[in-house]
């Protein structure tokens, strides 16, 4: 019973270690790009959601309170995305350079986002607002 | 005829019972990412869910004993503490998972932040799980949960390209830009969602809240036999509603709102209006099922006083645990985690611990002092035991699953 009780301790103390020491690891290109994408990717899918409430406010076929929601669901997706991009140390030029190609996108899709909840029932807005989170779905769609 | 009405709302109440939010949350989100390509996870698990509930139907209308009841007794103190911590934490998450679930269901409906809604949906939960009767409060919000049939009706009016759907249900293998081990994450959480532990902890208290004796077999049978597989259409229903709308353009599924939108599409204000209601009713009906669970494993374990037949004053320690439950998951809610991710990662630990809920069932079930003439025959325990393998690869898969590919990916 102690020997299983020291193992488990052992098993935990190994599992804290290297969680600290994956943490202190200096990031990679290729870890920060998987990072960028992961953020593109997220983005995308909260901008394209975005895009179909605002075709379903556009047919009536929504209340404008799931609207609101919706957008602020969506909306917290893209800032989550954001903060990972943020928060990520830079390893060097070409992830810097790729940083600030995918950061405006995402900062743009929250401000679209949040045009789909602002349009209310004007259907000249919403068709306005889902075009533009269209083009850029397909932007992030076209990161690599 | 008074029976036959008491046979049907039975098994309309499971039918609507069925979903909870780790259906609703696991089902959308793998008909966004995989089609109906793990549609199958769904059928076995309902079938694994069939076969272990009509074993603790059989064992409380025989014994008129819950299941948990008679694992201390039957399998000793320290083999069931065991059981009884795995199974109280993750009803625990289950329960505060249940009561986002709740508060998500109602922001759809005010656009009020959800964190504030979980305080008062949890006193509503506490007054309902004091003060209602079990055989109301069971039914209410069973028949309520029957508005998620929506999802049927909104599935066949976005008139789905149907061939491609049936062809996605043969493909046993994951799609384009999806891993094995992604789809091995989401196969454990759909069998998980499936088999919640707490289920069957409701099931067999349940069974004895309702005096359950050997007439009512029949009613447990059809009840399980033919309410829960017409549950898990309702999980089809969900999953292939978000394959529709979702998968095509590559969108993934990470909050409730998404989950109701399909409906919203394909039958606008009022289907919205419907899928609300039945969110908000299955939600709510599985934290009235995962708080009083958490009561029923607690109580039935130290032999105290337990349920709802007998008043709170008579039953204050099970009405406590009840309550501090109650409190803990709402604490984990206001830590601000999100509710979708809660109701993840309970589906993860509920992989984990599905074999300490279920290996004691079968023993119990194949215990003849406790069942006589009516223990386990081969054909069921053929299935218990092919099922408790199923079990014991998803348990042994699910954390190292979880930690490869980083909750799903």
């Amino acid at each position: 019973m102690i020997v299983r009780g020291w193992v488990v301790a052992g098993l935990v103390a190994v599992a804290a270690i290297t969680a600290v020491v994956a943490d202190l690891v200096p990031p990679t290109e290729d870890g920060y790009r998987s990072t960028v994408l992961t953020s593109a990717r997220d983005a995308r899918s909260a901008v394209l959601t975005a895009a179909q409430v605002g075709d379903a406010a556009q047919h009536g076929r929504v209340t404008t309170l799931f609207v609101d929601a919706a957008v602020e669901d969506a909306r917290d997706e893209v800032s989550t995305a954001i903060s990972d991009l943020v928060d990520a140390d830079v390893p060097g030029p070409g992830s810097q350079e790729l940083r600030n190609r995918v950061l405006p996108l995402l900062t743009e899709s929250s401000a679209r986002i949040k045009d789909v909840a602002t349009a209310g029932d004007d259907h000249d807005a919403l068709a306005a607002a889902t075009n533009d989170l269209r083009r850029l779905a397909d932007a992030l769609g076209g990161v690599s | 005829m008074k029976r036959l009405f008491s046979i049907t709302l039975g098994i309309l109440t499971a039918i609507g019972g069925f979903v909870d939010i780790g259906d609703l949350v696991a089902n959308s989100e793998t008909g966004a990412r995989f089609g109906m390509r793990l549609a199958w996870v769904v059928v076995v698990g309902v079938i694994g869910i069939c076969v272990y509930a009509e074993m603790c139907g059989r064992v409380a209308a025989v014994s008129r004993r819950p299941v948990f009841d008679l694992v201390r007794e039957r399998l000793g103190p320290r083999i069931a503490l065991v059981n009884l911590i795995g199974s109280y934490l993750v009803t625990l998450l289950t329960l505060s998972a249940e009561i986002g679930g709740v508060a998500l269901a109602v922001e759809l409906a005010t656009s009020v932040h959800y964190l504030l809604w979980v305080p008062i949906a949890a006193f509503v939960l506490w007054v309902v799980l004091w003060r209602v009767k079990f055989e109301i409060m069971e039914r209410v919000f069973g028949l309520a949960g029957l508005a998620l049939v929506v999802f049927v009706v909104a599935l066949i009016s976005l008139n789905p390209p149907w061939g491609d759907l049936g062809r996605q249900l043969t493909e046993l293998s994951p799609p384009g830009g999806e891993t094995w081990a992604t789809y091995g994450f989401f196969a454990v959480s759909l069998f998980a969602a499936a088999l919640t532990p707490y289920e069957v902890f409701f099931f067999s208290s349940g069974g004895v809240e309702e005096k359950w004796t050997r007439r009512d077999l029949i009613t447990s049978r059809l009840n399980v036999f033919v309410g829960f597989p017409l549950g898990g259409l309702l999980s089809l229903a969900l999953m292939a509603c978000a394959a529709v709308l979702f998968e095509p353009v590559g969108i993934r599924v990470d909050s409730i709102s998404q989950t109701a939108l399909p409906v919203a599409v394909a039958l606008g204000k009022l289907g919205l209006a419907v899928v609300i209601l039945g969110i908000f009713a299955a939600t709510f009906g599985a934290a009235l099922e995962t708080g009083l669970s958490a009561g029923y494993t607690i109580a039935q374990y130290f032999g105290w006083q337990w349920g709802k037949l007998v008043r709170p004053r008579e039953a204050a320690r099970f009405h406590t645990v009840v309550l501090v439950s109650i409190l803990l998951g709402v604490a984990i809610l206001l830590t601000t985690a999100d509710p979708v991710t809660v109701t993840e990662i309970s589906l993860v630990f509920s992989a984990v611990a599905l074999p300490l809920t279920y290996l004691p069932i079968l023993v119990v079930a194949n215990d003849r002092d406790y069942l006589g003439d009516q223990v386990n025959g081969r054909v069921t325990n053929a299935l218990g035991v092919t099922y408790l393998v199923i079990i014991l690869v998803a348990a042994v898969a699910a954390i190292p699953l979880m930690i490869v590919t980083g909750m799903g990916g």
